[in-house]
């Protein structure tokens, strides 16, 4: 059992089941996912190695620039892609991200934004000033267009959907599907206007769904019913999320993973589920989009663990 | 609720003896050698006094000095003169600070007051004189013998306190059918004295630049503090009592402060005073600071100069050597530790917000663990919440919400340039610099002191505001800017109310063995890993479920 030492928390009876945001961090995160390896996570570089090195499905990395004389050989270095995303390898939260397609001049990014090289060039250095992950350098992860597949049913996607799945000890324990809306702008984050969507864990069928942190039963842009929707490939999905969380030398982590296009227009797309990154300090809010609190599936585990 | 006992291990007990039990034992020591008589122990309330002297010489100088007082002229060039107060019983100074435009100054006494004189070529202008002391002043209450008679006989030394003039005119026969009629002879001199207090106490109060001579006053019924201590003493002189004006300044932190004038007494040797303006009877306050007897204005200049003298009193708690007492010297008391490092240059005044910041961090604590708000960084509003002591609250948070307007539009403003991150920060502080100087600029011209003290938000702090709302603008927008800023005032304003109060600042002078209890108390934070208050908000639908769920 967790150790409860001076807890003199949990007033009233049914925010038992919640985990808060101190508890996580004291007894989860501090203790489950030691300091020194949390950067095997953090950078995306270092994951994706990471995970390679261990034969999880990923997507394909393009380049990774670390100095600014490799910017400075952008666009000659992506001649042969028509599509790539720039990611900052430590950054959170999406931030810094661009989608770009190559158009006859330039690149235009999904918001149909059009950029120049130097543009480019301009977001390439100051992701490697460490602009977008709070440091002083960081380096640019460029990999492939992920276009996905169905996610929740028949859902029409747009953005990039995701499925959170938070594991202990490689045990998944909880699980939810993101569902970029018009007001998140494609991104799949739910602070910043996604749709959450609580799977059950066995089955894989949605259960609950939240919003804007209250409760929805439909899609905000589609309102399609979001409820008793099924994911694709639940089994193959969930064992994904157990062989990444074996990868890293950290025991409590949300796993994000997508679910391309099957078609085969684009190379890679295989409709494999692909793991796009890992986090070592997973969000609260699944309990939300699930309607059930965290503690005491972490409990079971965790005792589990110890026998 | 459930509660779980705590599992006290060898650890967990010296934590507590160290953390909580040697402080507390510390303090009782320390309290029990003062008889636990706190006050003993505690820092003195003291005010800094400043007066800014302004003065406008349009002759460009060299004039000859005409006289005020009883003074002989200094010699050719410009002077202005002002009568400041020296120690007396009720009323410790210390140390005095002077800057001025004038090269030379000169400090006499004139009938028992201390007057100083400034004096130099001056080449014309406006020209400024600041002069600022620290001050205790202390409630004395004059217990007057029922008995005592009213005065019959006088003693020629007391001359100069009976005799009319033309803005106390004692012999006049409008005063003297008052005083009979109010204090007539045959009364003891407490009931003579009460009845006049009374009088001249319930006189309608007016501006002070309205005339304020004693018939005046007592024709209109209506005077300034002046013109009813005139009053006054025209009457107490009528029957007998050597009378004498008092020119003092109240100390009121909060609005400006303004001179008064109230009256002394001589009732057997000793001048009692009475401020029929405050309605303050044979009793002082601490808060009247006197600055010169006698009935002269408390500025006087080269002719063609005008001259103006404005007062700003501050809060502030003593510990230097000559005003605090033996007891405070003593080791029970750390004040003789705070006066020490007041002479090495870090003021008191430093002192007691440094020694907050351990009560400002636990507030933070507070409200991000405890009530889960979140804010500018974490101990962002806690130096905000120090910046704005010395500025005030509201102009503080101006302060503040200027700074975060004025970045959000450089930026905008210099979007089309793609600068890189770090030069654009610089830009972002120099721009807020120029900014506040303006600002204060603008202050200084206009005279608004509060506008001029934004310069004192410390630039160190705007830096990192400037670089938070910077990252908060560019990662999830205005709207979340303008919560957080909601959000980050709030926490500021709580700072700002635990480590501005007085009585904690004191707590804490007194026994700042208390940080380790505030250390003991964010060790119990530091475990605790309850639901957080906002989370109560956040989870309320997962409550309602689980509420089905248990009833199902």
């Amino acid at each position: 059992m967790l150790n409860r030492m001076l807890t003199f928390a949990s007033v009233g009876r049914h925010m038992d089941s919640v985990l808060g945001m101190n508890q996580r961090n004291r007894e989860l995160i501090d203790v489950w996912n030691p300091k020194a390896h949390r950067k095997l996570a953090d950078d995306k570089v270092l994951a994706k190695e990471l995970m390679e090195s261990a034969g999880i499905s990923l997507g394909k990395t393009y380049a990774v620039i670390e100095t600014l004389h490799e910017v400075s050989r952008f666009p000659a270095s992506l001649e042969n892609r028509p599509e790539f995303v720039i990611k900052p390898a430590r950054g959170r939260a999406g931030i810094g991200i661009v989608v770009l397609t190559r158009t006859s001049s330039s690149w235009v990014d999904p918001s149909g934004k059009e950029w120049s090289a130097g543009e480019i060039r301009q977001r390439l250095a100051n992701i490697t000033f460490g602009d977008y992950s709070q440091s002083l350098s960081d380096r640019v992860l460029i990999e492939e267009r992920i276009y996905p597949g169905p996610i929740l049913g028949d859902l029409p996607v747009s953005g990039l959907p995701d499925i959170r799945i938070i594991t202990l000890h490689e045990t998944p324990v909880m699980a939810m599907v993101r569902l970029p809306t018009v007001q998140s702008g494609g991104r799949a984050n739910l602070h910043m206007g996604a749709v959450g969507v609580g799977i059950d864990i066995e089955t894989g069928e949605s259960t609950g769904a939240t919003w804007r942190n209250r409760n929805a039963r439909v899609h905000p842009d589609t309102k399609q019913p979001l409820l008793g929707l099924r994911v694709p490939q639940w089994d193959t999905v969930i064992e994904t999320a157990r062989r990444a969380a074996r990868a890293f030398p950290l025991r409590y982590l949300g796993i994000d993973i997508v679910i391309p296009k099957a078609s085969g227009d684009l190379e890679h797309s295989t409709g494999v589920p692909l793991v796009l990154e890992v986090n070592v300090r997973p969000g609260l809010q699944i309990q939300n989009a699930n309607a059930r609190g965290l503690r005491r599936a972490l409990d079971v585990v965790q005792v589990g663990a110890i026998h | 609720m459930r509660i779980q006992l705590p599992q006290v291990t060898w650890c967990g007990l010296m934590l507590i003896a160290l953390l909580f039990a040697a402080p507390l034992g510390i303090g009782l020591y320390r309290a029990s050698t003062a008889g636990f008589d706190l006050t003993r122990l505690a820092p003195n309330p003291a005010y800094r006094v400043q007066a800014m002297i302004a003065f406008d010489s349009k002759e460009g100088g060299k004039q000859p000095l005409t006289e005020t007082g009883d003074d002989a002229p200094k010699g050719e060039s410009h002077s202005v003169r002002m009568f400041v107060p020296q120690n007396e019983a009720g009323l410790t100074l210390g140390n005095r600070w002077t800057d001025s435009d004038l090269s030379h100054n000169v400090e006499s006494f004139r009938g028992g007051n201390r007057l100083v004189e400034w004096y130099g070529d001056y080449v014309g202008g406006r020209g400024h004189i600041m002069t600022a002391f620290t001050t205790v002043a202390k409630r004395i209450r004059y217990d007057i013998d029922p008995k005592l008679a009213a005065p019959d006989s006088l003693i020629d030394n007391d001359l100069p306190f009976l005799q009319g003039t033309e803005l106390v005119p004692v012999g006049h026969p409008r005063i003297a059918e008052l005083t009979d009629q109010i204090a007539p002879t045959g009364m003891s001199a407490l009931a003579q004295l009460q009845a006049i207090h009374h009088y001249c106490t319930r006189i309608k109060p007016t501006e002070p630049s309205d005339p304020d001579d004693a018939l005046t006053v007592l024709r209109e019924g209506a005077g300034g503090s002046a013109g009813k201590s005139r009053l006054f003493a025209a009457m107490a002189r009528h029957r007998g009592y050597p009378t004498r004006l008092v020119t003092g300044l109240r100390l009121e932190p909060e609005h400006d402060a303004k001179l008064l004038t109230w009256v002394e007494v001589r009732l057997g040797w000793v001048w009692v005073p009475f401020c029929p303006t405050g309605d303050l009877f044979a009793t002082t306050d601490g808060k009247q600071i006197p600055f010169y007897r006698g009935d002269y204005p408390i500025l006087s200049a080269t002719p063609g100069t005008d001259v103006d003298v404005h007062f700003s009193v501050e809060k502030t708690f003593a510990v230097q050597g000559r005003l605090v007492n033996a007891v405070e010297k003593s080791f029970a008391s750390c004040l003789g530790f705070w006066g020490a490092l007041e002479r090495c240059g870090l003021p008191v005044d430093i002192l007691r917000l440094i020694i907050m910041f351990p009560l400002g961090a636990l507030a933070s604590v507070v409200l991000r663990n405890v009530i889960g708000l979140k804010t500018f960084g974490f101990f962002l509003p806690t130096l905000l919440a120090v910046a704005a002591t010395k500025t005030g609250f509201a102009w503080g948070m101006l302060a503040l919400l200027g700074v975060v307007a004025l970045i959000a539009l450089v930026r905008q403003a210099l979007s089309r340039f793609r600068l890189l991150h770090f030069p654009l920060m610089a830009i972002l502080i120099t721009a807020s610099v120029l900014s506040a100087l303006l600002i204060a600029l603008v202050g200084a011209r206009f005279g608004l002191d509060n506008l001029t003290h934004i310069t004192l938000f410390p630039f160190a702090v705007m830096t990192l505001t400037a670089e938070n709302c910077s990252a908060i603008l560019e990662e999830e927008g205005h709207l979340e800017l303008l919560k957080v800023l909601g959000l980050s005032m709030v926490s500021i304003a709580v700072s700002f109310i635990v480590m501005s109060n007085a009585s904690l600042q004191i707590a804490m002078l007194t026994f700042p063995e208390l940080a380790l209890i505030v250390i003991f108390v964010d060790v119990l934070l530091g475990r605790w890993v309850g639901i957080r208050v906002l989370e109560y908000w956040r989870f309320r639908g997962l409550r309602r479920s689980e509420e089905v769920l248990s009833h199902a």
